[in-house]
């Protein structure tokens, strides 16, 4: 039997019924979409037939193609634990920092998208913004920067902090 | 509208008949429900917005797997302080504390945790070495290590196992703490360590070590303050090998602005002199630029060799064969282990 040739394009879909076509490598960044692929066969590949994306809205898939494009080219990702920990910095390339100059509720959106489509370098990216937005932050501006409510009670408050401050910085 | 006006006001409380113009007024009206198509268009409309909202994904609401993977990537100074920003993210960071300062220490402090690691728990530690490593007699053999030092804490032999490795892991620990101090301190702004007379101890000092050695307890239960002392002598090293640099000097290890900007021990990997000499007074801080114990640049094959992790368990055999011995003796010639105890009880009073 021969082999059929792999479609150069394929389709997917976002929850609110947007259909994008894509070049194959591009979409194959994730490795849920390069798994269906592999199920599906490129036989019943077509527009009509687009992978549905059932997580993710056409607003942030738009968003996650523009990555996924402009990263086509980079190497997969290493398997060896050790030495992608050793890599691990807060450091994020210049491109990156700009695509990630969204508002808040994009970059979760990103990041949930990323985990969802198993996009693993997106993911990364994702949460070092994230956490680069943490970081040198005192309690009370990670609280404005994040929306997050304090419920401690005053006295609670002042305990945490006295025990934890030899934690503050020099 | 008469019947809803009675409904209304029969709801009030009805004023006492003995009113006087002394009596205090009380305004007992109650406020009227506001109702109108206007308020209700208004509460659905408030009411939607707060629904929106509340499905929006906010950094609180993400998986634990996502917020882990953020929170991973923070210094343990950062992750503390996330921790104090409300109720959950607190419960949070204590409940996930293992895993997380496990992946911090892996990737930002992975030299530094096996030059200084851990001391063990007593309550860890096999109970049927307890009465060796408690024995009055091993606790003689190591006043060794509590006397000379007036910046280190003695350990607690209920608290820490008492065997070389643990000893020398809380001496360390305690010591790296103190060090920090000085430099953050004295020795960063050029300015000097108040010295200590010998065979004084100040109530400063006193207190000083205290609460070192509080620091060190603490991180003996949780991994997040053992990240946080590993964190606090990155910086101690960085000082040092800046400081040594600017003196002119070749420094221990190549140091440039990226691998500090990294804030990780990376560069310690690199080769470079040993520095394992236990500086054994507040005297030695000036000289000092770096202290990275517990390992050895091997030059033939190119790497550090670290002290072995089973060095805990070798240790606590050989205190137990020890102790073993001992109680042979005795049981052999009594005479002479009492005597031996007696000459070193003496000694430890004079």
């Amino acid at each position: 039997m021969a082999e059929s040739k792999p479609a150069q394009k394929i389709w997917i879909r976002s929850n609110d019924d947007k259909t994008f076509e894509i070049d194959r490598d591009v979409g194959e960044r994730s490795v849920l979409i390069k798994n269906l692929l592999e199920d599906v066969g490129d036989a019943d590949l077509s527009e009509e037939n687009a992978i549905p994306i059932q997580n993710v809205n056409e607003t942030v898939l738009r968003k996650v193609i523009e990555w996924c494009e402009h990263h086509r080219n980079d190497p997969p990702a290493s398997q060896d634990e050790e030495s992608d920990a050793r890599k691990k910095t807060t450091e994020i390339e210049e491109w990156d920092q700009k695509f990630m100059q969204v508002d808040q509720e994009m970059l979760f959106e990103i990041i949930l998208a990323a985990n969802y489509l198993d996009i693993k370098a997106l993911l990364d990216v994702g949460c070092k913004t994230v956490a680069n937005m943490i970081k040198g932050k005192s309690p009370e501006e990670i609280r404005k920067t994040f929306n997050i409510t304090n419920d401690f009670s005053p006295e609670e408050e002042e305990q945490i902090r006295r025990e934890n401050e030899w934690a503050e910085d020099r | 509208m008469k019947s809803d006006l009675s409904a209304k006001t029969s709801n009030l409380t009805p004023m006492p008949d003995h009113e006087s113009d002394d009596d205090v007024l009380v305004d007992y009206t109650q406020a009227i429900a506001l109702r109108s198509r206007k308020t209700d268009r208004l509460k659905r409309k408030l009411d939607r917005k707060a629904k929106k909202e509340a499905t929006k994904p906010q950094l609180l609401s993400l998986i634990p797997e996502l917020l882990l993977d953020i929170l991973s990537q923070l210094r343990p100074t950062d992750i503390i302080r996330f921790q104090r920003t409300c109720k959950l993210s607190l419960e949070f960071v204590r409940h996930h504390e293992v895993s997380l300062a496990k992946e911090v220490i892996s990737y930002r402090y992975s030299v530094l945790s096996r030059c200084f690691p851990r001391p063990i728990q007593l309550k860890d530690v096999d109970p049927i070495y307890h009465p060796a490593l408690l024995h009055q007699r091993r606790q003689r053999l190591l006043s060794i290590h509590r006397k000379p030092y007036s910046h280190v804490a003695h350990h607690d032999p209920a608290l820490v196992c008492s065997c070389i490795t643990c000893i020398m892991a809380w001496n360390n620990l305690c010591l790296v703490v103190d060090l920090s101090h000085w430099t953050t301190t004295a020795l960063s702004k050029r300015q000097p360590i108040p010295m200590i007379p010998r065979g004084e101890n100040p109530p400063w000092n006193v207190e000083l070590v205290e609460n070192h050695a509080a620091v060190v307890r603490r991180a003996l239960t949780s991994p997040l303050w053992y990240a946080l002392i590993l964190q606090r002598h990155l910086q101690t090293t960085i000082f040092g090998i800046q400081r040594y640099a600017t003196k002119g000097e070749v420094p221990n290890f190549e140091l440039d602005d990226e691998d500090v900007h990294r804030e990780t021990d990376e560069f310690c990997a690199r080769s470079g002199s040993p520095s394992y000499e236990f500086p054994i007074t507040r005297d030695t801080y000036y000289g000092l630029e770096t202290y990275l114990p517990n390992r050895l640049w091997d030059g033939r094959e190119a790497y550090w060799k670290y002290q072995p992790s089973d060095q805990h368990f070798r240790d606590l055999r050989w205190v137990q064969e020890m102790a073993d011995k001992e109680r042979e003796k005795a049981v052999q010639s009594p005479g002479d282990v009492e005597e031996k105890d007696k000459v070193a009880d003496d000694s430890r009073s004079t």
